[in-house]
């Protein structure tokens, strides 16, 4: 039995309703799909033809075993993907929202079972994760580096995106000093900075670099630290003048 | 009655002068100890005080109670395993608000533990003003002023040790730091939950595994969470909410964590500490303006380590030089108190000998880590790290590794032994295992004694490129190394550049006796056992027959020297032939050992080197020390004792057509001596200080890259026309 993927979705929103609600009714779905009252009750007349559910009294829904699990298939896949566009793409929320609708229609069951499987391993292994995260989020910060660049005259909307480079440690120049706004890398590394008092509001001071330019010798409150570039390039600050 | 006992650990932060308090509290009371199930030795040390015996512990200095250093593991495991009844919380008075840092994390793990404000007097000078009793108050915990390396306060420490003991019950303490909205709520409900579980009972602190686990502390999970079940079950639960404080806050748990801490640590602040002027770093910065200078700072390192090296390996040739007449001394008194026979052999060549070859280690390693101490206690050790960085950095190692690697240019076995100052467990073992390719003093007499003999003129060029070959292979193994078996990252080089400071001599000659007394304890003993050994093979069996009577010529000849009618012509005659004829029983006898043997053994192994039978013997004795690889040539070669010593005989026998080697054959020879192991005692530093299994890849891959570069000399120069 193949059904549209319009229908489905009504579907899965009757089922979504019915597990925050007591009663569902057309007016409610017309709500949620942000259509007609008409238009929803064809919808749902057509589910009724299919045996996913039946309608009672002015327009009362009670769903059907079948309805309950295909909705509930239908939403769980709608789940995944939405965490697989926030949670992992970072994608903003509505967005994820909006395109999962979408995606969930398209694809076969033995993808999106892959993908659960995909997901739930790379969550379960913490530090995997945090380090595939990280660099993810360190290659999109130059995708959107790129993309203000070459659409430099695009306005509001690259402008924000240009303020994704944000000054490390490295733009420091002997004697500046700047404070601390984010702490990146993961594990052991960013554990060792943080414990030497290197973290979010502390002024920090560039006092020399090595001869050979690397590593280079930070003093914050009244310490002083030393830490590779590739390491001084994990902290991020803002300028104080 | 007996005396109570009371254990006490010494937390801290490095180079907040813990040592020098352990050092004040203890005296000469103290060892070098392992704990059972850590590998990593802490210094145990005894005092008593009011009828009780005080066992103390000096943990490691660290800034943290993590597991991701080993330092830090070690510190906090013997926290939670051994239970200390008091943990002297030792902090830099200069520099409280990072030191409270790891206070905050002893009071969390519900430790008793008692404050040391040290360096009082240098805070005083610095104009900071600490009220003790509000910090007391605020801390739940009782307060001590020191200056550790006048010793002052330390009465005033055993004091307070013994009094929270038997006070114990007055004031219970609580883990005092509460974080942000966010994650407070997130420990607390988490802290619930693992009282609920069954299989971390064990754990001294729930809240404290609630942070640690919010932390993602792979480890100390599960370490303290047996059940894996439950384990699974805590995680699948905060790994949602965990999920949600990162969206609603943009940071990781372990950050906001560290935030709440330092919260509360400059609330203590500002209520406890009054600032007059004070930066505890501007000394250091002049003198750093001229150590760590861009144009200075390399010149005075290297003239640093040039003054540690002389004295280490040129003063120490002179007590050397003592032991080994004393040793001589010892070993010909013996020869002739005892009759001849095994008994005497055994004693005089084999353990006398051998003890001796223990023995003249010990002043390069007692000079080496007084200066290592020396340049470690000022500071200077952090900057020469920070200077090399860059160029270790390149070959894989960290900045640390280039004064351990220098050092193996003079001996191999204090240079392993100084790796200790390395933090990371990956680049503490790269350095070791590369240390033998730095071609040590000893290989040197091997390579003038070919060098010498085969390149004339060129000799001297011939022995730096050897050396040059050495460091190039270290290079080449490096690499390999990183790209296969220490693939993680390098250490991070986050670290401190402590103030300078005078090291006292107290505690210079602590750590350098601390060294030796390993040395002489730990590795002198199977040296000495294994030297035996080797010479043992080398003895038995006798040859039942030999070629012609020596005994009976022997004998003859020195009957006719003790008559003495000759004239002196005569009697330097009669003199080299009885060398001679001795030099050839030798050889006689050698060949029928074991030894002998096994080099006639491995013949088809070293044939393709172009080494015959006796070169192997040679290399079989080098694994006991490189010196006796020309004494074994020279008694393989039939040169008389005497001889050797002058080495012009050897040199000859060594030229001579009859001996097979031609200047090629020595060039593989000395390739050989420069790569393979370089002796018993390098063999056993190595498994002192990264175990069994680092020994083995150590003998094993040295032995094959020996053999290959010696193939590719000979095999490449031949087919280059050489000879």
């Amino acid at each position: 039995m193949k059904i549209s993927s319009k229908i489905e979705d009504y579907l899965e929103t009757i089922y979504r309703l019915s597990k925050e609600m007591d009663t569902v009714g057309v007016t409610d779905v017309a709500k949620a799909r942000n259509v007609s009252v008409p238009t929803a009750r064809t919808a749902v007349n057509r589910l009724q033809e299919y045996g996913f559910l039946h309608q009672k009294h002015y327009g009362k829904i009670i769903l059907h075993e079948a309805g309950k699990k295909k909705g509930e298939e239908i939403y769980r896949v709608h789940k995944t993907l939405r965490r697989f566009l926030r949670d992992f793409l970072l994608v903003d929320e509505d967005t994820a929202e909006k395109e999962a609708c979408k995606m969930e229609h398209g694809l076969s069951h033995e993808t999106l079972e892959r993908l659960q499987i995909f997901l739930r391993t790379l969550e379960e292994s913490e530090v995997c994760e945090k380090r595939c995260m990280n660099k993810y989020e360190e290659s999109l910060k130059h995708l959107n580096l790129e993309n203000a660049g070459s659409e430099g005259t695009k306005s509001s909307d690259s402008s924000s995106q240009r303020e994704l480079k944000t000054m490390t440690l490295l733009d420091l120049k002997p004697g500046e000093t700047g404070i601390i706004s984010k702490v990146g890398g993961y594990g052991k590394l960013r554990h060792r900075i943080l414990d030497l008092g290197l973290h979010v509001g502390e002024r920090i001071a560039m006092v020399k670099t090595a001869p050979l330019k690397d590593p280079i010798e930070f003093s914050l409150n009244g310490n002083h630290i030393s830490l590779r570039r590739t390491e001084a390039e994990l902290i991020q600050i803002k300028s104080n003048g | 009655m007996a005396k109570k006992k009371i254990r006490v650990a010494l937390a801290g932060n490095p180079n907040s002068g813990k040592t020098s308090i352990f050092n004040a509290l203890t005296g000469a009371h103290q060892k070098v100890g392992n704990y059972p199930g850590v590998t990593v030795e802490k210094r145990v040390g005894y005092a008593s005080y009011n009828g009780y015996e005080l066992e103390f512990v000096d943990l490691p200095g660290t800034y943290s109670l993590n597991a991701y250093s080993t330092d830090e593991k070690v510190a906090r495991d013997f926290l939670i395993d051994f239970k200390p009844d008091v943990v002297i919380n030792v902090i830099d008075s200069g520099n409280l608000e990072r030191n409270l840092y790891l206070t905050t994390q002893l009071l969390e793990l519900e430790c008793d533990i008692i404050i040391d404000l040290n360096m009082w007097d240098e805070a005083q000078r610095m104009g900071i003003h600490i009220n003790t009793s509000k910090l007391s108050r605020l801390l739940g915990a009782p307060i001590v002023t020191t200056i550790g390396h006048r010793g002052s306060g330390t009465a005033d420490l055993l004091r307070a040790a013994v009094d929270l003991v038997e006070n114990r019950h007055l004031d219970h303490r609580h883990a005092p730091v509460t974080y942000g909205s966010h994650i407070e709520d997130l420990v607390v409900d988490l802290t619930r939950n693992i009282e609920k579980c069954k299989s971390c009972e064990l754990c001294p602190s729930k809240r404290w595994l609630a942070v640690k686990l919010l932390e993602g502390d792979i480890k100390t999970e599960s370490k303290f969470i047996r059940d894996t079940n439950e384990l699974d079950k805590l995680q699948k639960s905060i790994r949602k909410k965990v999920r949600h404080v990162k969206r609603a806050t943009g940071e990781d748990p372990e950050v906001i964590l560290t935030d709440g801490r330092y919260g509360y640590i400059s609330g203590i602040m500002k209520e406890v500490v009054t600032h007059k002027t004070g930066d505890r770093m501007r000394q250091s910065r002049q003198i750093d303006a001229i150590l760590t200078h861009r144009f200075l700072g390399y010149p005075i390192f290297l003239f640093l380590i040039w003054l540690v090296f002389q004295a280490t390996f040129v003063i120490g040739n002179y007590p050397m030089e003592w032991i080994e007449y004393g040793v001589s001394i010892l070993g010909s008194a013996v020869d002739n108190m005892l009759p001849d026979g095994f008994i005497n052999d055994l004693i005089v060549d084999g353990a006398i000998a051998g003890s001796g070859s223990v023995l003249v280690f010990l002043p390069n390693i007692m000079i080496l880590f007084l200066g290592i101490a020396a340049l470690e206690d000022s500071g200077y050790m952090a900057r020469a790290a920070f200077l090399m960085d860059r160029l270790m950095h390149a070959l894989g190692l960290h900045g640390k590794s280039f004064i351990p690697m220098i050092m193996g240019f003079g001996c191999n076995v204090p240079a392993i032994m100084a790796t200790r100052t390395l933090e990371s467990e990956r680049d503490r073992i790269m350095t070791i295992l590369l240390i033998p390719l730095m071609s040590c003093s000893a290989r040197l007499a091997v390579y003038v004694l070919f060098a010498g003999a085969f390149f004339g003129a060129m000799a001297g060029n011939v022995i730096f490129a050897i050396y040059l070959l050495g460091i190039a292979a270290a290079v080449g193994i490096a690499q390999i190394l990183r790209k296969t078996l220490f693939r993680q990252e390098v250490a991070p080089f986050v670290m401190e550049l402590p103030p300078y400071r005078i090291p006292t001599i107290k505690s210079v000659v602590i750590h350098m006796w601390e060294r030796a007394s390993i040395y002489l304890k730990k590795i002198g003993g199977i040296i000495l056992i294994a030297s035996v050994i080797i010479w043992l093979l080398g003895y038995i069996p006798k040859p039942e027959e030999y070629s012609q009577d020596y005994g009976t010529r022997i004998e003859n000849l020195q009957l006719q020297l003790e008559r003495a009618a000759a004239s002196e012509q005569e009697e330097q005659q009669i003199r080299q032939e009885l060398s001679d004829l001795q030099a050839g029983k030798s050889s006689e006898e050698i060949q029928f050992s074991y030894i002998g043997r096994i080099g006639k053994g491995v013949e088809p192994a070293i044939e393709p080197l172009g080494f015959d039978w006796r070169l192997g013997v040679s290399l079989i004795t080098g694994f006991v020390a490189k010196e006796i690889v020309i004494s074994t040539l020279g008694v393989l070669y039939q040169i008389g004792e005497e001889e050797t010593e002058e080495s012009t005989g050897l040199t000859d026998a060594l030229r001579d057509p009859r001996s097979n080697i031609t200047p090629l054959t020595s060039l593989a020879f000395m390739v050989f001596v420069l790569l393979y192991t370089p002796c018993i005692a390098t063999i056993l530093a190595i498994k002192r200080e990264a175990g069994l299994k680092i020994m083995f890849l150590s003998v094993a891959y040295q032995l094959i890259l020996a053999w290959s570069m010696a193939f590719v000399v000979y095999q490449g120069g031949k087919l280059l026309g050489f000879s």
